[in-house]
């Protein structure tokens, strides 16, 4: 009896780890379906750029491995991009969806296809990818949110490294919430405490704070991209210590802190897709974060490099309009639709802000990048 | 934010809201044990308790239509469960886990078939059940401690008082325990000792169901995959630590519960770690599971064997 009980301890202990080290623990393999119809549909410019150029050249082969789907805001905005990149661009392409502990072997997987551009979504990909570069120097490789580089801190000739500059973004939605806020107190919810989610604490911070110089913060992490209920909670936390807009960076956690602000009456700024129809009226705006557009282009250049690898750093930030908010990046606003009684304020908010991210295109504000020189 | 700050009203409701799901699951978990059952598959019953739930509501467009649908899952594997272990003759801990992994892919599997997306679902028409104001505590200083909280969590608090009840006062507590403690008496006495374990393992499903919907239709309207994120073991700790006895397991899931709390404010606190302090809830789990095992230790003193 009392051993029977040791082992259940003991499987106990090991099952709360599991369980601890990630949300959902299955993962998936899928083949896209394709063929897209590939020179039938020349309507948009970019296949006729890129494609029709040469009718006869072989379809590029492109891999990417993503993280779990069904964020509506990080990973979906990738496949967003791959996607379109499969209807417009004459592309032959597979995306892996897999758990980290998988994505070595989804990689290698790729590999064994004949890919001949391999992308890896989040910063969590940087050793992989690194490994997997020095190891196939003819393939090309794409990596989002990291800049790769070899132990002597050189890049690899073979690796396209996309950044976003978010602290610019998030100053922008920041500037937003603090001109809104009637209690002068907003808050901040990060999903993993890594550097990237404090570029856009910080950049949302002074965002925020150049608004309004005596604006107070809450901010809290909930240490998992997919754990809505304690997004929820960060929320309330949050709400009853007197913050009315929350900005949550931290994929499907953050669902459950826009649940928090809409029952409680508050407001929230999504992250990294348009998510302002999730919660309509409280969704003040979201700080978009053109992934798509990145991987789009990134599949783009591979095309045009035409079989040759290459090495390049692309940053994308406010001048290139990939960062931003809604407002302005896609010039969509639900939140004004939702709430006709502030149009008039919300108008005006758009020329302020717009005049904001001038200042910052052309250098007169600069926002603290916290991943810089790091 | 200063260290005291943080111990208001505030963290109380969100105690209360983060113990409800491990007090449930562990109310259940008691009551197996206490029969003899050692029920490890609670997780999987509430995960799929928390999908059916919301999967109904959606169909429906109502709560009462999601909960009913939801705790029937639970139910339904709680009777899988059984059916495996008690008519079947597999190994309880292996059914257990097998029903969990099976909860995690099963409900993914759904997700995708049923509402074509991944990881995550909500949808305006899926109708959440409401929390409960008592009119008489408005303007009242005890209208935040107790008014406003979902059906499940004053729940909570009545089975606790009401399985204290059972387990310590009627024929069928002592019959229960009989089954945990010795099965041959319990026989000899005339009990029926399988239907006894039949009926902790159907209730503690009653439960994880409850558990499951008051996860995704109460506590928060939307599903997500893995959403019970290891609750139904952490209730199970909460039995143990609890000594499989109601009262003891209501209080082992408060003080997890409080873990769960003060871990988020905490992080308001001398700019702490944030991974350091979401570590807490686990790690208090490793230190109350050793704590048990030294007091089973200490319990169970070997004997010496006499010298010849």
């Amino acid at each position: 009896m009392i051993t029977k009980k040791k082992s259940v301890f003991v499987l106990l202990s090991l099952m709360l780890i599991l369980s601890a080290c990630g949300g959902s623990s299955e993962s998936t393999t899928e083949e896209v379906a394709e063929p897209v119809a590939e020179q039938e549909t020349l309507d948009s410019p970019a296949t006729t750029a890129a494609a029709a150029a040469e009718p006869e050249a072989e379809a590029l082969k492109v891999g990417i491995v993503l993280g779990a789907l069904g964020d509506r805001s990080f990973m979906d905005s990738a496949k967003r991009g791959f996607d379109q990149a499969l209807a417009e661009l004459g592309i032959d392409g597979d995306f892996i969806e897999a758990e980290e502990s998988e994505r070595a072997a989804a990689y290698q997987n790729l590999i064994a296809d004949g890919k001949e551009l391999i992308i890896g979504i989040s910063f969590s990909e940087a050793e992989r990818i690194k490994e997997a570069a020095l190891a196939n120097p003819d393939i090309q490789f794409a990596i989002v949110d990291m800049v790769v580089t070899d132990d002597d801190g050189n890049l690899l000739p073979n690796v396209a490294n996309i950044i976003f500059k978010e602290h610019e973004g998030s100053f922008e939605v920041g500037y937003i919430a603090a001109k809104l806020s009637k209690t002068g107190k907003v808050a901040f919810m990060g999903g993993m405490d890594v550097p990237i989610i404090r570029k856009f604490q910080t950049g949302w911070e002074e965002g925020a704070r150049y608004a309004n110089p005596d604006v107070e913060f809450c901010a809290g992490y909930a240490g998992s991209w997919g754990d809505p209920a304690k997004g929820k909670e960060i929320g309330l936390s949050c709400f009853e210590q007197g913050a009315d807009v929350i900005f949550a960076a931290g994929g499907a956690t953050g669902d459950g802190a826009y649940e928090a602000a809409a029952e409680t009456g508050n407001y929230a700024v999504g992250v990294d897709s348009n998510q302002d129809y999730i919660q309509p009226g409280t969704m003040i705006t979201s700080m978009m974060k053109g992934v798509d557009k990145s991987v789009y282009k990134v599949i783009q250049d591979t095309i045009a490099a035409n079989g040759q690898v290459f090495s390049s750093i692309d940053s994308y930030g406010l001048a290139e309009n990939f960062v931003g908010s809604t407002w302005l990046v896609d010039g969509t606003n639900l939140f004004k639709e939702n709430n006709p009684d502030m149009a008039a304020e919300i108008d005006a908010l758009i020329d302020e802000v717009a005049a904001v991210r001038a200042m910052i295109v052309s250098g007169e504000i600069v926002v603290t990048d916290v991943t810089a020189g790091g | 934010m200063e260290w005291l700050e943080i111990f208001d009203i505030s963290l109380f409701r969100s105690l209360i809201r983060s113990a409800t799901p491990i007090a449930l699951i562990g109310f259940g978990a008691a009551m197996c044990s206490a029969s003899g059952v050692l029920n490890i598959g609670l997780e999987g019953k509430m995960l799929n308790a928390a999908f059916v739930g919301i999967a109904a509501s959606y169909y429906s467009g109502s709560a009462l239509t999601g909960f009913i649908w939801g705790v029937s899952a639970g139910v339904l594997t709680a009777i899988l469960f059984g059916f495996l272990s008690f008519n079947l003759g597999a190994d309880e801990v292996l059914v257990g886990l097998a029903i969990n992994i099976f909860s995690i892919a099963g409900t993914r599997y759904l997700l995708e078939t049923l509402f074509k997306r991944r990881g995550f679902f909500s949808d305006p028409s899926i109708q959440g059940i409401d929390p409960i104001t008592f009119d008489f505590l408005v303007d009242t200083r005890f209208e935040k401690i107790f008014s406003g909280y979902t059906p499940s969590i004053y729940l909570v608090f009545f089975l606790a008082i009401v399985l204290y009840l059972v387990y310590y006062k009627t024929r069928l507590g002592t019959a229960i325990r009989a089954t945990g403690e010795n099965p041959e008496a319990a026989e000899d006495a005339g009990i029926n000792t399988l239907r006894m374990k039949w009926l902790t393992v159907v209730f503690s499903g009653v439960l994880a169901g409850i558990g499951g919907t008051f996860l995704s239709l109460e506590n928060m309207t939307l599903f997500t995959e893995g959403m019970s994120a290891g609750k139904g073991y952490i209730g199970l700790v909460a039995s143990s630590f609890g000594n499989n006895t109601p009262l003891g397991t209501f209080g082992a899931s408060l003080f997890f519960g409080l873990g769960d709390a003060i871990g988020i404010r905490l992080q308001g606190v001398y700019e702490l770690d944030s991974r350091l302090i979401l570590m807490v809830p686990y790690a208090l789990t490793v230190v109350v599971l050793i704590l048990i095992g030294i007091r089973q230790r200490i319990r169970v003193r070997p004997v010496p064997i006499p010298e010849q």
